[in-house]
């Protein structure tokens, strides 16, 4: 066992915080790394050592893994922690984290490097007996290839990079025509995205619920699984919003979903947390058919906090005691879900007008609070959201006894959220708690994309009130005259003399 | 909000235009307000800079308003409406509004960002709906599309070149 007393947060926006928090309550030291973009995050501030790393772009960066490890080394950092995103999935940063002795809080290089690839996990699967989504194994060698294997499979396919996350490198193939040029274009976004132009297929399966196992595992051969997470709101393979419980699942469900995530991951010896995704097939009434091992991430992910709700643990402090050496504290049986929790991905972009990113600088913040509401931000009231970055600002989180407690509390808490200066998507996640089929539970990885294609319903305003239009219309009245009138008192000060400079005269002081 | 003048504004509000006058009641936040000839009595308050308390009947609202760098909006109980108040001292700003959607057709970056490419040249005759610029924020590619066919009769940017929100980047007519 080796105490960490130390902790590099290789990280920036919520994140960063999230992990320097964690930190704080263990008592640990934190050491910040910043971009030029990023002088003023907050991860920085709240960052008992902070250290730049150089200009915005990541590749000069965040993506700096040989500046990181120096600064590591320079203030005796025991540990790294990368987050999700930038180098946490890098099996090379991970290998020489260990090389120079300072420990990686993730799975080993080996475990990273055998799960991490989606081909090898699809392999890994199959050896051990966990139902997989049909389809490749092994890279395509070539179009031909990919032609033959589409169709001994049947339409519709999907193409998806080996390498690949957050939904670059994949095309959705519904006939042969569709192959060629979605086999380029896979093909070249995904050499762009991850270095790598290695493709494969899968068979597409039908209005699927993307759901997802936590595991746990400590450096001594325990595993256990958290439960699951329902992502199935999702935009361009895109997670929006997601849950824990999955709506639709029993017990016997969820366990054999669990049990083959802890089986997957111990059979690569794989350590710390790290998330099984699932497709799940939608019997007739609405419960949950057949899993399909979908692939594996080697990370912390954005959406562990409604995990951690339903749990009432903490899971950057478990991965930090994991990294330490430790024993898991709890065993299976121990662990039980209570309650139910959303989490929704506050975005700076415009979801009315083609989800336009929107950087720029926050004029106003007004955030929700009160009973079961947790916000997992990055940002601040006057902050400048960089457009280096992805466009997450924060994460909104809400927590109840049930599902339709937890709607409601999100709904609630969404009525009082303002960020203005730049659009952000707060209205887009009103509409959907709005929805009735998402009420009721009724979501599938197509949900949000026929969603958005229906007519936005007209504003309804509530009984005896006058239109939200006539109400906007009287309010930017109002703005207008405060605005005139702040105008003529700024002229009349300009002119006259100033106010300090009077009373510094009359107190006999220097103005 | 502090004034005994009563206040004359016109403007435009999704897309109507609306006519407004804002009569003050001595030593309160108490208003009559005219909307297009209905009067309803407003208490009015300014809470935070760019929000605004409003109780109308009875009702209470909280209003936010949205300052971007090409339209201003204003958000209550999550509507959000664009508007656009008449500016008393600037005619032609007005006047310009109007020609903007008659002759040239300006095309200004939405966010700020970086350009990727720039899709056509000089000279060239585009269709309506035609990708013009391509531009990237937040790993996030965005192509600039033309509104109507027309030509492009000046282009201001380049790839690799950082651009604001709002600024023009090419002109066609």
């Amino acid at each position: 066992m080796s105490k960490i007393r130390k902790v590099l947060v290789a990280n920036r926006g919520e994140i960063a915080l999230r992990i320097i928090r964690a930190c704080r309550e263990l008592n640990i030291e934190t050491i910040a790394v910043y971009s030029d973009a990023d002088r003023a995050a907050p991860h920085v501030s709240a960052a008992s050592e902070a250290y730049r790393l150089g200009p915005a772009p990541s590749k000069e960066s965040y993506l700096r893994g040989d500046l990181i490890l120096e600064i590591a080394q320079k203030c005796a950092a025991d540990a790294i922690h990368p987050g999700y995103g930038f180098l946490s999935e890098n099996a090379g940063f991970a290998e020489a984290c260990q090389a120079i002795g300072v420990k990686f809080i993730g799975p080993p290089a080996s475990a990273m490097q055998a799960l991490g690839s989606k081909t090898r996990a699809r392999q890994a699967a199959d050896r051990i007996g966990v139902p997989r989504v049909p389809g490749s194994t092994t890279a395509l060698a070539s179009l031909e290839e990919a032609l033959s294997v589409a169709g001994e499979m049947g339409y519709p396919v999907m193409l998806k990079a080996s390498a690949g996350g957050g939904g670059k490198g994949m095309r959705a193939i519904a006939d042969p025509s569709q192959m060629a040029g979605a086999y380029q274009a896979a093909g070249s976004e995904a050499e762009r995205a991850f270095g790598s132009s290695e493709v494969y297929l899968e068979k597409q399966i039908e209005r699927p619920r993307h759901i997802e196992i936590q595991i746990l595992a400590d450096e001594h051969g325990n595993c256990v699984h958290l439960g699951e997470r329902d992502c199935s709101v999702q935009r361009r393979h895109q997670k929006v919003i997601e849950e824990a419980p999955c709506a639709f699942i029993d017990d016997g469900f969820r366990r054999r979903m669990g049990e083959s995530a802890v089986q997957l991951a111990r059979s690569a010896g794989y350590t710390n947390a790290g998330t099984v995704e699932f497709l799940v097939e939608i019997a007739p009434d609405g419960l949950l058919r057949n899993f399909y091992f979908l692939e594996m991430n080697t990370r912390l992910q954005v959406e562990h906090p409604v995990t951690e709700m339903v749990t009432g643990l903490d899971l950057v402090q478990l991965q930090i005691a994991i990294a330490s050496g430790e024993p898991l504290p709890f065993a299976q049986a121990d662990i039980l879900l209570r309650g139910h929790a959303i989490e929704c991905r506050i975005y700076a972009e415009d979801h009315e007008n083609g989800f336009m990113p929107s950087p720029g600088k926050i004029t106003r913040l007004v955030q929700p609070s009160g009973p079961g509401i947790r916000e997992d931000s990055g940002v601040y009231e006057g902050w400048n959201v960089p457009m280096d970055y992805d466009p997450m600002l924060s994460k909104l989180i809400a927590y109840a006894p049930t599902r339709a407690l937890a709607v409601a509390r999100m709904r609630r808490a969404l009525g009082e959220y303002f960020i203005g200066g730049i659009r952000a998507n707060v209205g887009l996640f009103r509409r959907i708690l709005d929805d009735p089929e998402f009420q009721a539970g009724l979501i599938d990885t197509g949900y949000l994309d026929r969603l958005l294609t229906q007519p936005l319903a007209p504003a309804r305003t509530l009984p005896n009130r006058i239109p939200e239009e006539d109400v906007a219309a009287i309010a930017a009245g109002f703005f207008e005259l405060h605005g005139r009138q702040k105008a003529a008192l700024a002229s009349d000060t300009a002119s006259a003399p100033s106010q300090w400079k009077q009373a510094g005269r009359r107190e006999g002081l220097k103005a | 909000m502090n004034t005994s003048e009563r206040a004359w504004i016109n403007l435009e509000a999704a897309g109507k235009r609306r006519r407004l006058e804002l009569i003050p009641s001595p030593g309160d936040d108490t208003w009559q307000v005219l909307l297009d000839g209905m009067c309803v009595e407003v208490n009015a308050r300014i809470l935070q800079p760019g929000i605004l308390g409003l109780i109308i009947d009875g009702k209470a609202y909280r209003c936010f308003q949205h300052e971007g760098p090409a339209e201003t909006a204003v958000e209550v109980n999550g509507v959000r409406v664009m508007v656009a108040v008449d500016d008393p001292r600037s005619l032609a700003a007005r006047r310009q509004r109007r020609g903007a959607s008659g002759g040239d057709q300006v095309i200004s970056a939405p966010m700020p960002g970086r350009i990727l490419r720039v899709l056509v040249v000089s000279n060239q005759e585009v269709e309506a709906h035609q990708a013009l610029i391509a531009i990237e924020a937040m790993k996030m590619q965005n192509e600039l599309k033309a509104l109507r066919a027309g030509t492009v009769r000046e282009i201001r940017v380049g790839p690799g070149n950082t651009v604001a929100a709002g600024e023009i980047l090419m002109v066609l007519e």
